[in-house]
């Protein structure tokens, strides 16, 4: 995990100044612009999973859906899909098992909203456009110094202002010590492979995927910390090219298994070594000794 | 719905059931309140068992107590990697001595004949939902780590908010079911607690370690009885008194 | 001057014929339960033999009693700390296989045998399994000295002994032994209810009784393994302890305990005892040789005013002093110094005392011959069997001159007697004799009729308990107890979920 050679760091470190000013670029290009209501619901809520137009993601690309689903339809399976899925609809079956293991959430959300970003899906749809995401830009260009503060955060020593917690604790990417990061979330190495910069800082602002949605819903990262996080990350599949980020979840690391049976057998031998004094039985042994 | 129900509608009423039938059980048949030791009729594999299982369950328990009491502190104290590694790795190793201990204890109950003549129905149910127990966290720990800071950042939450009694079942929702199963078996054991031999645990001898050793009790008020003060010797022995003193008297009690 | 009554046991064991009746009375009164019929509260031994459960004397094995650390009386098991650490697995506790595993037989193979050219017999099997088991040992196997070669010769009190002397004990026509019935010493200084983590084991202030308190108890089994002579036993069945309770039951209604009520051979007598509860501290601390002159001590005079005085002062009723002013043990223990409690030595000051076989000293075999006179005043003693070293051991932590003053003693009560009912012996050596264990005539004859002569009465004077006071105490109106329900409802014990 940790070899890294003299080539692929300076490599990486290559790659790193050209992914940052990719970043800054699409960062300056995307500012200036007033997004609509449903832009900013539509980033805000859904850009974690959908795209309108730059494919699928975690969940479908949602360009034509209006053509595709009725409003009705999707009125009530945006609000809550899960129901509609028990309930036997069968769109709604081949969309979770297109898709499974992602599910999307139910969630809190009006009529009104709802129809503010389907109105946005056909502008786009119409226009034959990408949605780009106004808000995902960073606060202040970003420096080599942030890649170093971003993996501090990542790890934990520096605590996240607003008390969430620290990414390693269900993250893992290649390199961040010596038994791995979490496994409960997916590998990061290659995000920023599968995700283009503004979903990136997207979903740095805003994480709407599960479990994240409600640990950081009142905790969110502040732009600082965006920006240093969004800097590490950026930096760490070119720091490690040769590693391969495995799909989904819960991978071994076999150090960790290892270390853990290790001990284990050195304590059961502990526990005889403490107690090796028990007694055993005396009328058999005696009974034994006497007629043997 | 399903999650209303297996995650905040469940715990409350476990929680409802485990003190109505644990005291109900104390105070009416307290008789019924033993560890049921079965180590006088077979006491080799019972070593194993026993002590890998109390030693590795207790600390995994107070590991996870300290989470639910001060997660902050957990989480800063993983911000170092190693140290992190170092507590879930101590966190490992007793989680798998529970898991080592508690498969010799279902296994020895089930091959020894002796141990078989004086097992019930509910020893069984206990030992098998502590296996699942601990083999689903002893998963949760290798294939979902690092699990001290995650239980810290989304369990603690959802448990407090049960405590707060403002349930927030959607910090819990989204994890793998593995871990979901793992949140509803304790449910489950905290349950059928009063049910079962898992009463024990609430008379661990603590007191041991202060009271004198010797106990003398007498039956009634000698003195009251007998309508004499007691002579100056015979002053009340404090529980004060150094442990070396063979001999106290305890305050006349009648044992209910 | 704290004064305590106990109810205090002498057991003479020149009477002692083992024929295990106070075995039988108390099982069948309290131990035929499940999960108690591995346990014998009154069990009766052969000694020289390994007892039950075997070997229970050896403490470096079980760990049992109390030893002097550091100047004062620690349990042998070990500290508080590590006895709650051994919670989960006592590592001291004796198995069920060294006391035995209790079986009955399948009677019912008898008749429901198919037809075939053997004779049917009833298997034996397991109470415990139910499966048929091979009977490898009992509650009183080595009795009479049965398997001598594997039990007998491996008795913990011979540790030490040359194999000469041990060829004194098992050459064939010098074989010897005695009978060791036992009970719970309802000690002074228990030390099962010290190592009881839940505290559920305590001692009766009124009578001095130790008993286990079945809703207290919690199946941590240290008990078992803190009695040295192995009196607490756990039952396997309801997880509780049980220990003998010396019929409290019944003495509290004025009856002598079942084992002594039924004794054939009438060895057994029941009193009260004072004694000074202050004083306890200072008599563990004495070396092993001087336990019992300690123990002795500690035992007070019942006629002495300030004693009775004390007594009074502290609770115990005229009644209870009177009865032990009458009380036959403290003439066995006190006066005459004739019985010995069993291993002082592990200081928990046991109030069960014996005293010792005289056995067959009166005859010596030489060339063939039984010769019963002797020129030696005491030589049968010293030239006894059983050696003296072996019985000091028992009796006396290894104090040889008390046992010896006990046997002397006894003969010299047989030779007063002797020349009294036969009339060979001369009265000069009986006086001699007398002297030289400092008793009188007098002494001589009381000895003589409370050893071999006496009456109910005379062998169990049980000092009153006076139920009714403390039923006075339990509730405060009198009215509410009469008509009520008795002791209030009560669930079986049956075994917790």
């Amino acid at each position: 995990m940790k070899g890294i050679s003299m080539m692929s760091m300076r490599s990486g470190f290559t790659w790193s100044v050209i992914g940052l000013c990719a970043g800054l670029l699409i960062s300056i290009e995307a500012r200036g612009q007033a997004p609509s209501p449903g832009a900013t619901l539509f980033e805000k809520r859904c850009y974690s999973c959908h795209n309108i137009g730059s494919g699928d993601k975690k969940g479908p690309d949602l360009k034509g859906v209006t053509l595709r689903r009725s409003r009705d339809w999707l009125h009530e399976y945006i609000k809550s899909p899960a129901a509609m899925n028990r309930r036997g609809d069968p769109e709604a079956r081949a969309l979770f098992k297109k898709f499974a293991p992602e599910v999307m959430p139910d969630q809190d959300i009006t009529d009104e909203q709802i129809d503010a970003i389907l109105a946005l899906i056909d502008e786009l749809t119409r226009k034959n456009e990408t949605f780009v995401p106004a808000g995902a830009k960073l606060s202040r260009p970003v420096t080599p110094a942030d890649i170093d503060l971003g993996r501090q955060l990542f790890v934990g020593r520096r605590a996240l202002s607003n008390g969430g917690p620290a990414c390693i604790s269900c993250h893992t990417v290649s390199g961040v010590g010596r038994l791995g990061g979490g496994t409960l979330g997916p590998d990061l190495t290659a995000v920023n492979v599968k995700y283009r910069d503004p979903e990136l800082i997207a979903i740095l602002q805003n994480p709407n995927f599960p479990t994240m949605k409600t640990v950081f819903g009142t905790r969110p990262l502040t732009d600082e910390e965006i920006v240093q996080l969004f800097a590490y990350l950026q930096n760490v599949k070119p720091a490690h090219p040769t590693t391969q980020a495995l799909a989904g979840i819960a991978r071994i690391e076999p150090w960790f298994v290892t270390i853990g049976f290790v001990v284990l057998l050195g304590a059961i031998i502990g526990l005889n070594v403490i107690w090796k004094s028990r007694l055993r039985g005396v009328r058999e042994p005696l009974v034994r000794r006497s007629t043997s | 719905m399903m999650d209303n129900l297996l995650f905040v509608i469940f715990p409350y009423a476990a929680v409802l059931l485990a003190v109505v039938a644990t005291a109900q059980r104390y105070f009416k048949s307290g008789f019924s309140y033993s560890s049921l030791s079965s180590q006088f009729l077979e006491s080799g594999e019972l070593f194993y068992g026993s002590v890998a299982w109390h030693f590795g369950i207790i600390a995994v328990l107070i590991g996870h107590l300290i989470g639910l009491l001060f997660p902050e502190r957990v989480l800063w104290f993983n911000g170092v990697p190693v140290r992190l590694y170092i507590l879930e790795s101590t966190g490992l190793l007793f989680g798998l001595l529970a898991l080592v201990g508690i498969v010799s204890l279902l296994v020895r109950r089930i091959v020894s004949a002796r141990v078989r003549a004086v097992t019930t129905p509910m020893d069984v149910i206990v030992l098998v939902l502590l296996l699942i127990q601990v083999a689903l966290g002893v998963y949760t720990a290798i294939f979902y780590r690092w699990g001290s800071s995650w239980y810290a950042a989304v369990a603690v939450p959802y448990l407090r908010s049960l405590l707060a009694l403002r349930p927030d079942v959607q910090l819990i929702a989204p994890l793998p079911w593995v871990v979901k199963l793992h949140i509803v078996n304790a449910y489950l054991l905290v349950a059928i607690f009063g049910f079962s031999r898992l009463v024990h645990m609430l008379v661990f001898p603590v007191q041991y370690l202060w009271r004198p050793y010797q106990l003398v009790i007498w039956n009634w008020n000698r003195w009251r009885i007998r309508g004499q003060a007691p002579a100056l010797s015979q002053q009340p022995v404090e529980a004060s008194e150094p442990i070396r003193e063979p001999m106290t008297r305890r305050r006349p009690a009648f044992t209910r | 001057m704290d004064v305590r009554l106990q109810i205090s046991m002498v057991f003479h064991l020149d009477k002692c014929i083992g024929c295990h009746t106070c075995s039988i009375a108390c099982k069948n009164v309290w131990t035929d339960r499940k999960g108690a019929e591995y346990m014998w509260w009154n069990n009766v031994e052969t000694k020289p033999g390994t007892g039950y459960p075997t070997a229970w004397e050896d403490q470096s094995k079980y760990k049992g009693g109390w030893e002097q650390r550091n100047g004062q009386p620690e349990l042998r098991m070990g500290r508080k700390s590590s006895r709650l650490i051994n919670l989960f697995h006592n590592p001291h506790l004796p198995k069920l296989d060294d006391y035995y595993e209790p079986w009955t037989y399948r009677y019912e193979d008898l008749f429901d045998s198919p037809e075939g050219a053997d004779q049917p017999t009833a298997r034996p099997i397991s109470m415990i399994t139910g499966k048929p088991i091979d009977i490898e040992a009992g509650p009183n196997w080595d009795d009479d000295l049965g398997g001598s070669p594997v039990y007998a010769a491996n008795d913990p009190n011979l540790e030490g002994f040359s194999p000469e002397q041990r060829e004194e004990l098992f050459d064939v026509e010098r074989l010897v032994f005695f009978y060791l019935p036992r009970i719970c010493n309802h000690c002074l200084n228990p030390a099962c209810v010290a190592a009881c983590p839940s505290g559920a084991i305590y001692k009766r202030g009124e009578d001095g009784i130790v008993l286990i308190n079945q809703e207290r108890c919690r199946a941590w089994r240290m008990c078992v393994t803190a009695c040295p002579y192995k009196k607490t036993y756990y039952n396997w069945s309801t997880g509780k302890s049980e220990k003998c309770i010396l019929c409290f039951p019944r003495l509290e209604t004025g009856q002598a305990p079942a084992c002594f009520h039924s004794c054939v051979g009438r060895i057994r007598y029941l009193g009260a005892l004072l004694y000074d509860a202050d004083r306890l501290l200072e008599t563990l601390n004495v070396a092993d040789e001087k336990l019992v002159e300690a123990h002795r001590e500690l035992i007070l005079d019942p006629f002495d005013p300030y004693v009775q005085a004390e007594a009074l002062k502290n609770g115990i009723d005229d009644q209870a002093i009177e009865a032990a002013q009458r009380s036959p043990v403290y003439k066995y223990v006190k006066e005459w110094r004739l019985a010995l409690p069993l291993h002082p030595e592990f200081r928990t000051l046991p109030m069960l005392f014996y005293v010792p076989p005289l056995l067959p000293v009166m005859a010596r075999a030489e060339q063939g011959l039984y010769d019963t006179s002797d020129k030696e005043l005491f030589a049968p003693i010293d030239k006894a069997r059983v050696p003296m070293e072996y019985l000091a051991r028992l009796f006396a932590g290894g104090n040889v001159e008390l046992v010896r003053y006990s046997l002397k003693k006894q003969y010299a009560v047989r030779l007063f007697k002797r020349m009294d009912t036969v009339g060979d012996i001369d009265r000069a050596l009986v006086k001699r004799a007398l002297q030289e264990v400092e008793a009188s005539e007098d002494e001589a004859e009381q000895i003589f009729r409370l050893t071999s002569l006496p009456t109910m009465t005379e062998r169990f004077v049980i000092p009153p308990s006076h139920r009714e006071e403390a039923l006075a105490m339990l509730t405060q109106d009198l009215w509410e107890e009469k008509g009520g329900a008795g002791l209030g409802f009560r669930e079986p014990p049956t075994r917790g979920a």
